[in-house]
C-alpha cells in the first residue's frame, strides 16, 4: 500500500500486457528486428497504450539505455507548435545512444495537437525518419491529419474484456493479500467499463479502507474519492437558485480546478439522467453544444457556463 | 523639475512614515551584522504593496549603518546566471566603498544586496526554464544558493510574497525573515503632505490633503505624486484642483456605470458615459456578470442578459486570441447595449457586489499554485497529462494519502512533497495526520528495513521463477 498501484502493477514487458494479444504479437515482431515503423496507438483510456509504448521501448533498447533513447511528451500539457519546433526537434535530431540505430518519441494525447502543430509534426517525422520513430497515442485516430496517418501503422486498442480485467485484479489482490467478494469484482468491472487503470485505482482506494473488498466498500469509496458532481450543480439550477448554482460552479472551476470543457462534457452526459421531457432535453443539449463552442472561442469560461446555467433555471421554471 | 518622491525620500529609517514595527525588526536584523557577525538569517524579505516604503527602508537602512548598496532589479537581471554572477560575487567578496577604499567586513564595512522586484524576477526565470520535468528550479536556486553562501546582508523586495515562495521557492521561508509592510494610515500621510507643502511654500486646503490621503489607499508614493501634479506652479491649491486627477476610486465609478446599464435604456447615453471612464471593458464585463442575476430578477430578462454577455465574451475571446482589436468596440456595445435592452421591467434598488469570481480567484491563488505543482508531479510519475492527472488521479491520490500514513510517507519522499503540498492533500479534516507523516521516518526506521528485507525476498523468488521461463530478462512486473 505504499505505492500508486497503477504504477506498481504497470506491466514492464509486452508479454504481461493483457487484453491486446494481437497487437502484442505484432509489437513483439518489431522487437525481434530491433526496429519499428512510426506508430499510432488509438483507443480509449486505460487499455494499455502508454504501457505498450514503455514496454516496447524497454525491450527494443534494453534496460540500460531505454531511458536515453525514449522520450515521453504529453501533447495536452504543451500543445501548439512550440513543442514541435522545440523539444521534439531537439530530441529527434540527436543521435541514438548505444547500439541501437533509432530512438523513439512517444507523444501522448497527440489528438490534442492543433492542426497547425500536426502539420509541423509531419515535416519533423519526415525529416528525421532515419533515426527517430514516433508513437502517437490518441483516443481516435481520425483526429490525426491524413498525411501523418498514412506514414504510421495504426493499432486499435480495444476496451479490455471482463475476464482479462478480472484476472489482473485477482493477481493484484493476491499480491496485496486482499480478499475480493464476487459482487465486489462485478462492481469493479461495472465501474471500470474496460478501463483497467480505473479498475486498479478504484481497487486501491477501496483497499485503503478494508482488506476485504466488497461491493459496498467500492461504492462508498469511489463516490467519496471523486470531486463534487456536476449533477448537484444542475439540480441546484433546475431548482431555481441561480446564485447558489453559480457559487457551486465557481467551486468546481476554482477549488477543484476542473476545466470548462470537462464540466460541460459532464453536463452534457447528465442531461440524459434528468427527469424532464425529451423535448426539453434536446433543447438543453443544443444550448450546451453552442456553449461548448463559445468556451473554445470566448474569453471567460465561467461567463459562458453561467449563461448555460441560466438556461437550466428557465427549464426548471417552465416545468413547475 | 525634481521628482518629489525622490526629493522627500527619507534618508534614515527614523524619517519613514508608518510601518514602525516592520522598521524595528529590520533595524534589529541589521544590528546582528555588526562586528563581523553573520546572523542565522542572512536575508530579509520585505513584502507589501507598492508605494509604502519597502525600497526606501532598504536604502535608508544602508545609509544609517554606513553600508554600501548593490541593487539588482528585474530590468537588470533576467536570468539565473546573471543573478548568480552579480549577487554571489557581491555576496562572497569583500567590500570596497565608493571612494575605492577597502573596508573588511569584520570592521563593519558591509555591502547590502537589494534584489528589488524579486517576485517578477522569478516569473521570467521560470518561463525560460521549462526543461525539467518536476520544477523550474533555475532562478529560485540561484537566489537560494546566493542566500546560503552570502557573507553580506541581502534584502529581497516583493509585492507578491506568495509568488516568491511558491513551489521550490518554499525553502526561502526557512532561510529568510519575512517582514510584511502594511498600508500607511491616512493621518500619517496627511502629516507628510503638510510637511511637503511647508517646504515647498504651498498653501493647501486641509480637505484636499485629506482627500488625497484617503484616495491613495495607503500608497504614499502615489499621494506625493498626486500632490505634486496638482500643485505644480501654484502657490495655493484647493479641493477643486483634484478634478484634473484620474479618479482612483474605481468602485464608485463602476457602480455608477452599472446603474446606467441596469436602470436606463438610452444606449447612446450609456455608451458615452462608459467610454469616458477609466476601467477596462473586460473588468466591467465581470462586474455586469456578477450583478446581472441580482438585478434582473425576472428569469427571462436574466437569460436575455446572459445571452448577450455570452456573445460579448465571444467577441472578447476573438479580440485576445487573434489580437484583432477592431472587434473590441463590438464587444463593448453588445455588452452594454445588450444587457440594457434585455430588461422588460424596472427593478427596485439592489445592492451591487464586486465580482465573486475575482475574489475567489484571489483567495485561492496559493492553493491553486500548490495543486498545480502536485498535479504535475503525479502526472510525471503516472505518465499522464496534467489535465488527466487533475481530474482522475488527484482525487484518488488524496484519498490514499489521507487514509494511509505509509503511502503518504513514501509519496512525500518519492515526489519531494513540500509541507504546503502535504497540507493541501490532507485538508483541514485530516490535518492531525501531518505530524504522523513527518515523523514517520524516525519512528519506523527499523520497520522499514524489515519491509525491505521481506520485499527483496519476494522479488528474488520471482526473478528466479521468471528467469527460467524467459529469454529476455526484464525486471518482474511487480518490481518497483
Amino acid at each position: 500500500m505504499q505505492d500508486i498501484w497503477i504504477e506498481k502493477y504497470r506491466p514492464k514487458i509486452l508479454d504481461d500486457i493483457v487484453g491486446q494479444n494481437n497487437i502484442m504479437e505484432r509489437l513483439k515482431a518489431y522487437v525481434k528486428t530491433k526496429n519499428v515503423p512510426h506508430l499510432i496507438f488509438a483507443g480509449p483510456a486505460g487499455t494499455g497504450k502508454t504501457t505498450s509504448a514503455l514496454a516496447l521501448a524497454r525491450e527494443i533498447f534494453g534496460a540500460e539505455t531505454w531511458k536515453q533513447n525514449f522520450h515521453e511528451l504529453n501533447a495536452s500539457d504543451e500543445r501548439g507548435i512550440a513543442i514541435i519546433r522545440g523539444k521534439i526537434k531537439d530530441f529527434a535530431r540527436t543521435a541514438p545512444i548505444g547500439e541501437t540505430k533509432i530512438k523513439i518519441i512517444f507523444l501522448d494525447e497527440a489528438d490534442s495537437l492543433t492542426p497547425d502543430a500536426q502539420a509541423a509534426l509531419r515535416r519533423t517525422i519526415e525529416k528525421y525518419t532515419r533515426i527517430c520513430r514516433f508513437i502517437l497515442s490518441v483516443n481516435y485516430s481520425s483526429k490525426i491529419i491524413e498525411p501523418i496517418q498514412s506514414r504510421c501503422a495504426v493499432f486499435r486498442f480495444k476496451p479490455i474484456k471482463e475476464e482479462d480485467i478480472k484476472k489482473y485484479i485477482r493477481k493484484i489482490a493476491t499480491k496485496e493479500k486482499l480478499e475480493i467478494t464476487s459482487d465486489g469484482l462485478e462492481i469493479l468491472i461495472f465501474i471500470s467499463r474496460g478501463d483497467l487503470r480505473k479498475a486498479i485505482n478504484t481497487l486501491q482506494v477501496g483497499a485503503s479502507i478494508n482488506k476485504k473488498i466488497t461491493a459496498e466498500i467500492l461504492y462508498e469509496t469511489s463516490a467519496t474519492a471523486r470531486p463534487e458532481d456536476v449533477k448537484e450543480l444542475i439540480n441546484t439550477a433546475i431548482g431555481g437558485n441561480f446564485i447558489a448554482a453559480r457559487n457551486q460552479l465557481y467551486d468546481l472551476l476554482i477549488k477543484y480546478g476542473l476545466s470548462g470543457e470537462d464540466i460541460i462534457k459532464q453536463i452534457h452526459r447528465s442531461i440524459f439522467d434528468l427527469t424532464i421531457p425529451d423535448e426539453n432535453k434536446v433543447q438543453l443539449i443544443e444550448k450546451t453544444g453552442e456553449i461548448e463552442f463559445r468556451i473554445v472561442e470566448g474569453s471567460n469560461t465561467h461567463i459562458q457556463l453561467e449563461s448555460l446555467l441560466a438556461q437550466f433555471v428557465l427549464t426548471g421554471k417552465t416545468l413547475k | 523639475m525634481e521628482d518629489w518622491t525622490d526629493k522627500y525620500r527619507p534618508k534614515s529609517l527614523d524619517e519613514i512614515y508608518g510601518n514602525e514595527r516592520a522598521i524595528a525588526t529590520l533595524r534589529n536584523w541589521a544590528r546582528m551584522w555588526s562586528g563581523g557577525n553573520v546572523p542565522k538569517n542572512r536575508a530579509i524579505i520585505l513584502a507589501g504593496k507598492p508605494g509604502i516604503g519597502k525600497t526606501t527602508s532598504a536604502l535608508a537602512l544602508a545609509n544609517d549603518f554606513g553600508w554600501i548598496t548593490l541593487e539588482l532589479n528585474a530590468s537588470d537581471a533576467r536570468n539565473a546566471t546573471t543573478i548568480k554572477k552579480v549577487a554571489t560575487s557581491g555576496a562572497v567578496n569583500e567590500t570596497f566603498n565608493d571612494n575605492g577604499r577597502f573596508i573588511p567586513s569584520n570592521r563593519g564595512g558591509r555591502k547590502l544586496i537589494i534584489l528589488d522586484e524579486a517576485d517578477n524576477l522569478y516569473e521570467r526565470i521560470e518561463k525560460s526554464d521549462n526543461d525539467s520535468d518536476f520544477s523550474d528550479k533555475g532562478g529560485k536556486k540561484a537566489i537560494v544558493e546566493t542566500i546560503k553562501i552570502t557573507n553580506q546582508p541581502i534584502i529581497l523586495i516583493v509585492n507578491d510574497y506568495y509568488n516568491l515562495i511558491k513551489g521550490s521557492g518554499e525553502i526561502l521561508k526557512q532561510i529568510c525573515t519575512v517582514i510584511q509592510y502594511h498600508d500607511v494610515n491616512a493621518d500619517q500621510i496627511v502629516e507628510l503632505l503638510k510637511r511637503i507643502c511647508r517646504e515647498e511654500n504651498i498653501f493647501a486646503d486641509i480637505r484636499l490633503l485629506k482627500t488625497i490621503a484617503d484616495r491613495c489607499k495607503g500608497d504614499v508614493r502615489s499621494a506625493i505624486n498626486d500632490l505634486q501634479s496638482i500643485s505644480l506652479n501654484r502657490q495655493q491649491v484647493d479641493i477643486q484642483a483634484l478634478d484634473v486627477l484620474g479618479y482612483r476610486d474605481r468602485e464608485k465609478i463602476i457602480f455608477d456605470a452599472l446603474r446606467d446599464i441596469f436602470k436606463t435604456r438610452n444606449i447612446q447615453n450609456i455608451k458615452d458615459n462608459i467610454y469616458n471612464i477609466d476601467v477596462a471593458p473586460e473588468t466591467i464585463l465581470l462586474w455586469i456578470t456578477e450583478n446581472l442575476p441580482r438585478e434582473y430578477i425576472d428569469i427571462d430578462d436574466m437569460i436575455k442578459g446572459y445571452e448577450t454577455l455570452s456573445t460579448a465574451d465571444l467577441f472578447f475571446g476573438r479580440v485576445f486570441k487573434r489580437q484583432y482589436y477592431g472587434l473590441w468596440s463590438y464587444a463593448c456595445d453588445i455588452m452594454y447595449g445588450g444587457v440594457s435592452a434585455a430588461k422588460t421591467h424596472n427593478y427596485g434598488n439592489v445592492k451591487y457586489y464586486s465580482p465573486t469570481w475575482i475574489k475567489e480567484m484571489k483567495k485561492s491563488k496559493s492553493t491553486r499554485g500548490i495543486r498545480d505543482s502536485l498535479v504535475k508531479k503525479i502526472g510525471v510519475l503516472c505518465h499522464n497529462s496534467h489535465r488527466k492527472s487533475k481530474e482522475f488521479l488527484l482525487p484518488h491520490f488524496k484519498y490514499l494519502f489521507r487514509n494511509n500514513t505509509r503511502f503518504a510517507y513514501k509519496m512525500k519522499n518519492k515526489l519531494g512533497l513540500s509541507e504546503s503540498e502535504i497540507k493541501y492533500l490532507l485538508g483541514e479534516k485530516y490535518m492531525h495526520k501531518m505530524k504522523d507523516i513527518l515523523q514517520f521516518s524516525e519512528r519506523t526506521d527499523e520497520k522499514q528495513i524489515e519491509i525491505k528485507a521481506s520485499d527483496s525476498n519476494l522479488n528474488e523468488k520471482e526473478t528466479i521463477k521468471e528467469e527460467k521461463g524467459k529469454e529476455i530478462k526484464q525486471p518482474s512486473i511487480f518490481d518497483f
